[in-house]
């Protein structure tokens, strides 16, 4: 289950919104968007204090947040067609200008020296961090690409997914579409195309973790390009979210097999054993996110941090 | 240039075949007494219109240049050699309030003072700091006004932009307990501090006594090849003496010890050196005496660069420190306003 | 590499780079280069004691070693990579073999005056410090300790040596990749010596193979074929076999590469990665700009790479990334051929098929059964049971890469970002 270790507040109310909140590299400090200001806190076991806070020059709201490898710099993209790279000791580092839409999902490779960035103007953009220059776009999409993951051990892929309701991976060196992971039974639902809210690569990159804007997160073999798992609330399939809610892999350190972590519109957080399928926890309370729509999970070794649009942010224990 | 797509090829008519009527412009129709400006390179006229220039512009035109001489057809550019360089228009600069088309007053970015002011207003009413209202934005620009010291608050006002204001020290007064825990013993600013201390102070003496250290040699050594070959001049001397020059340059050249020492420490005086020198000997206290050296060829010039360049770049390492140092003074500065800001809300 | 798994197994498997691919400008004049074990970096050393290191994912260099201090200045001659990847050892023909830590680069870590040029320099044993360098007039080699206060000794003392013969300058050298304690190396007179280093380094065997220069000694990563190229414009491979207990060295020429009709020297030479299947040489001479592909066992020409329109130097082939770099002599540039993997249309839509041809439809034996509802679930959750691991790596890429050689990310420079965006005064 998932044990409250602290919530890390807010500035004041009402201060713009909170759209995701991340765990560092090292898992020693947590960056969490409010409006156009990053708070960072820093946490170890003995509690938290506020570290710094991060004043980008965004003229609209932040709208994802991500720590470069190194765990020196944070990067915003923000509704203003912008992505910032701001240092937490020297500020900004690179404003990056080129998207022709809201920016909203970001992403480094593990070195540290590439930033992939996603936009409503549904193209997908390669920033070189060291000259703060554009490298590549690759446009394969007809609606915002709302999600865009690089696994951490390898910088050889990428993988996005669309209000189109694909799922694509690309190669990054060459920008060349590789794989289009869907089946013709989500093409074909009555409804038409599910909209997919996030993708994310496991550890070793083999597989990918797929939320849909239905609410149904699908696990799928990206090299046989296959779902091999379903998780499911009881209530799925029937609507479909306004939010796209926050979801991540938690790899317990005691070498249990991996869970799968996912929020909902509700303010409730569901944990799965992504081996079985069977659901092990689910994480409703009624002081904390209660009807409030998870907006952001990150999980750090046993630690998840969850963040709700109107900007209450938990860290959670995982414990068996 | 090439013309633009909506303008016709040049024509040379300027008036009405039929009734000889003075015409004007791409458009080459009469005066209607619609709004034109003149060409500075050809003394034609022409339409706002047909330039597709907004006629408010009117008072900002500095000077005109039409499309045929900006294409290098007529005026400066089509008769003159040297004038190689195609004219373009030149503009005045515009009041900065949005609908006021008027030149700015010198060293002024507004045509009026009341434009001024509007135009601040303005930008006030645009402010929109989340959760905050009207009024309490005000509060705030006056606030930050204040912590630049300044007696008046447009003047404070002015300074914010100011680069000078981030970077220069900030009023500790406003929160004692923020300044020492954010600015004061900043880990960062520490080690740079001290990294530039001891660049001051040690390395770059060091280098600098290095490169004495290695002139001095280099002397000493000339002193040794000019002692041990001079004798070969007086030789010469006694053989004839109109060649004496000729054959000493000559000799000067040829004749040189290499001289390389590890240590670059002259091992003996000058006059010990010469004494115990012996051509059938490679080295004398660990000084090379080879007299045409492969091995060590261009060693003192190549020791020298070593030390020039050690220098050059712990001088340009001294002067990146002191732009990390203002980098990092600016964003604890800009942290520090920040918190004070949004501590009092 | 995930990304070798989803492309076309055909071109992936390619065995050698085709096409000139990247041109690296480097206004430095790159004398000498060599690819990070993993490839993922390119380091130059430049003709003005330079060395800069190109980032492969950008094809931009993104630094130069010792800003601070301790930059050679004169030509470098040769880099050598640690097997980690975080080291970098570099000689100069300004007398010193210095050692470098990427992880603070801005100065070096360790450095030692070897008294004259360098002309090369090569890792032993990285992870002891140990390497091997030549210099100019020199009769031996030289090791190199840098493990504590760097060291440097004669890889044979002049009492040790044998007088008899006059073997010349000792000019080139490579080491053994599986024996890591076998050095060999190449004199100015067409010697090669095979040295065993234990507490003292002990001559195993010596032989004269040509009248000139030994300009380069090449090994295969398996360690039984050895190439060497020498100034009587041949290149002789020879099957090698050192055998373990008795260090008794066996080679037998196998092939000798010669241009034969112009006639032209070799500037430099490479085997392909595991046996050797190929080796790659660069000609030397204003009027020859390629590099020349042969086949190991047959000995055939089988490639000529072109492009580079100007003489070709320095040669490193990467396995990883499965390109060659090559300097050119004229320009300073870096010339890189890759394979060129086209990309699939099919891709992009997963029901699309890519066909050569046309090919007429014939109804397929099941194309139009009615599959059970009920079946088609079954089939989805017998995938749905199969076991999965989202935790371990593989081991090897599709290549036969080692996946287990480490991969150093060097820093970010941050503060040279700030640098950069000075506004110039």
């Amino acid at each position: 289950m998932f044990q409250l270790k602290y919530q890390l507040p807010s500035i004041a109310e009402g201060r713009g919104q909170s759209t995701s909140a991340k765990i560092s590299p090292d898992g020693g400090l947590v960056a969490m968007v409010q409006g156009t200001v990053i708070l960072v806190y820093k946490i170890d076991d003995t509690g938290f204090a506020e570290f710094r806070m991060v004043v980008t020059s965004h003229s609209r709201s932040i709208s994802d947040v991500c720590w470069s490898p190194d765990g020196k710099c944070v990067a915003t993209a923000s509704d203003d067609f912008t992505v910032e790279i701001t240092h937490l000791s020297y500020g900004l580092i690179h404003r990056l200008v080129g998207h022709t839409a809201p920016v909203v999902s970001l992403c480094f490779n593990a070195k540290g020296n590439l930033l992939f960035s996603s936009s409503m103007d549904e193209s997908i953009k390669i920033w070189d961090v060291l000259n703060g220059s554009q490298l590549r776009t690759i446009a394969a999409h007809s609606e915002s690409v709302v999600s865009i993951d690089v696994p951490q051990c390898d910088g050889s892929v990428l993988s996005s997914g669309s209000y189109d309701g694909l799922i694509r991976i690309f190669d990054t060196s060459s920008g060349h579409c590789l794989k289009t992971l869907t089946y013709d039974k989500d093409w074909k639902s009555e409804t038409g195309v599910v909209p997919i809210s996030q993708v994310k690569f496991s550890a070793n990159s083999k597989y990918l973790l797929v939320k849909s804007l239905d609410g149904v997160v699908k696990l799928w073999d990206c090299i046989r390009g296959y779902v091999v798992r379903t998780f499911k609330r009881e209530s799925d399939d029937s609507q479909q979210l306004v939010h796209s809610c926050g979801m991540d892999f938690l790899y317990p350190q005691d070498d249990s097999p991996p869970l799968v972590v996912s929020g909902y519109e509700t303010g409730d957080i569901y944990c799965w054993d992504s081996a079985t399928k069977k659901l092990l926890y689910v994480l409703r309370d009624n002081e904390r996110h209660r009807d409030h729509p998870i907006m952001s999970i990150d999980c750090k070794g046993n630690l998840m941090c969850s963040l709700s649009l109107n900007g209450e942010c938990y860290l959670w224990d995982w414990v068996k | 240039m090439s013309l633009p797509d909506w303008c016709p090829p040049y024509s040379k008519n300027r008036s009405l075949s039929i009734t000889g009527e003075e015409v004007f412009c791409i458009c080459k129709k009469p005066d209607t007494g619609k709004l034109m400006v003149g060409c500075d390179g050809c003394d034609d006229w022409f339409h706002f219109t047909c330039m597709r220039i907004p006629e408010q512009y009117k008072d900002l035109v500095f000077s005109f240049y039409c499309p045929y001489c900006q294409a290098g057809v007529t005026g400066p550019a089509s008769t003159s050699v040297e004038h190689k360089e195609l004219p373009r228009t030149i503009w005045k600069r515009k009041c900065r309030l949005h609908n006021c088309f008027k030149e700015c007053k010198p060293n002024s970015k507004y045509c009026c003072e009341e434009h001024g002011e509007q135009y601040m207003r303005q930008v006030l009413s645009k402010l929109r700091i989340d959760g905050m209202k009207q009024e309490q934005q005000e509060n705030l620009v006056l606030r930050m006004a204040k912590y630049t010291k300044t007696g008046n608050v447009e003047d404070g006002f002015q300074k914010i932009g100011n680069p000078a204001f981030i970077e220069g020290e900030v009023d500790k007064s406003q929160d004692p307990e923020l300044y020492s825990s954010l600015i004061a013993n900043d880990e960062r600013m520490e080690e740079l501090r001290s990294e530039d201390h001891k660049l001051g102070t040690e390395t770059i003496p060091n280098c600098k006594q290095a490169i004495e250290h290695l002139n001095n040699y280099l002397d000493w050594l000339n002193k040794v090849n000019s002692k041990l070959f001079a004798e070969d001049v007086v030789q010469d001397d006694i053989n004839g003496k109109n060649r004496k020059k000729k054959s000493a340059a000559r000799k000067k050249q040829k004749n040189a010890i290499c001289g390389y020492n590890p240590t670059c420490k002259p091992p003996l005086t000058v006059d010990e050196f010469a004494a115990k020198y012996d051509p059938e000997k490679a080295s004398i206290n660990g000084t090379c005496t080879k007299l045409r050296c492969n091995k060590h060829n261009d060693w003192s010039t190549m020791l020298m660069q070593q030390y020039t360049n050690k220098l050059r770049s712990l001088q340009n390492h001294q002067e990146r420190i002191a732009l990390l140092l203002s980098t990092r003074k600016s964003q604890l500065h800009i942290q520090y306003y920040e918190r004070l800001l949004r501590r009092k809300t | 590499m995930t990304n070798l798994l989803l492309q076309d197994p055909f071109a992936v498997l390619k065995e050698y780079p085709e096409k000139l691919t990247h041109t690296l400008e480097n206004p430095l004049h790159t004398e000498c280069l060599q690819f990070s074990p993993r490839g993922d970096y390119l380091a130059l050393g430049c003709g003005n004691g330079g060395v800069v290191i190109y980032d492969m994912d950008t094809n931009r260099p993104i630094l130069a070693l010792g800003s601070k201090l301790g930059a050679h200045v004169r030509s470098v001659q040769a880099i050598s990579w640690s097997t980690c990847g975080r080291y970098l050892l570099t000689a100069s023909r300004d007398w010193y073999v210095k050692l470098w830590d990427l992880e603070n680069h801005s100065q070096p870590i360790k450095e030692i005056c070897v008294g004259s040029p360098v002309w090369t320099c090569q890792w032993i044993d990285s992870s002891r410090g140990l390497c091997v360098a030549t210099a100019l007039e020199e009769e031996t080699s030289f090791l190199i300790n840098f493990e504590g206060q760097p060291a440097l000794t004669p890889l044979i003392d002049a009492s040790d040596r044998d007088l008899s013969n006059n073997q010349g300058y000792v000019i080139s050298l490579a080491v053994h990749h599986t024996l890591k304690n076998i050095v060999i190396t190449g004199s100015s007179k067409g010697w090669v010596t095979f040295y065993r280093l234990d507490s003292v380094p002990k001559v195993i065997m010596s032989q004269k193979i040509a009248n000139s220069n030994i300009k380069h000694v090449a090994i295969s990563q398996t360690g039984d074929k050895l190439a060497i190229n020498s100034s009587d414009r041949t290149i002789r491979q020879y099957s090698l076999r050192i055998s373990g207990d008795t260090m008794t060295v066996d080679m037998k020429l196998e092939h000798k590469y010669q241009d034969v009709i112009n006639k032209l020297q070799w500037n430099g030479i490479f085997f392909s990665s595991k046996s050797a299947d190929y080796l790659v040489a660069s000609t030397n001479g204003s009027s020859a700009h390629e590099l020349y592909l042969w086949e190991t066992t047959s000995g055939t020409l089988v490639r000529v790479l072109e492009g580079s329109e100007e003489e070709l130097m320095d040669i490193d082939w990467n396995f990883y990334n499965m390109c060659i770099a090559s300097n050119g002599l004229e320009s300073g540039d870096v010339y890189i051929w890759s394979i060129i993997i086209a990309p699939k249309w099919s891709a992009l839509a997963p029901d699309f098929e890519e066909v050569e041809e046309n090919i007429d439809y014939q109804e397929k034996e099941d194309e139009f059964d009615q599959v059970d509802e009920l079946e088609q679930q079954q089939e989805l959750n017998q995938v749905e049971e199969v076991d999965i691991d989202l935790i371990t790596n593989e081991r090897f890429d599709v290549r036969g890469n080692d996946l287990l050689v480490p991969l150093f990310t060097i820093p970010t420079n941050y503060e040279r970002i700030l640098m950069m965006q000075l506004p110039k005064q």
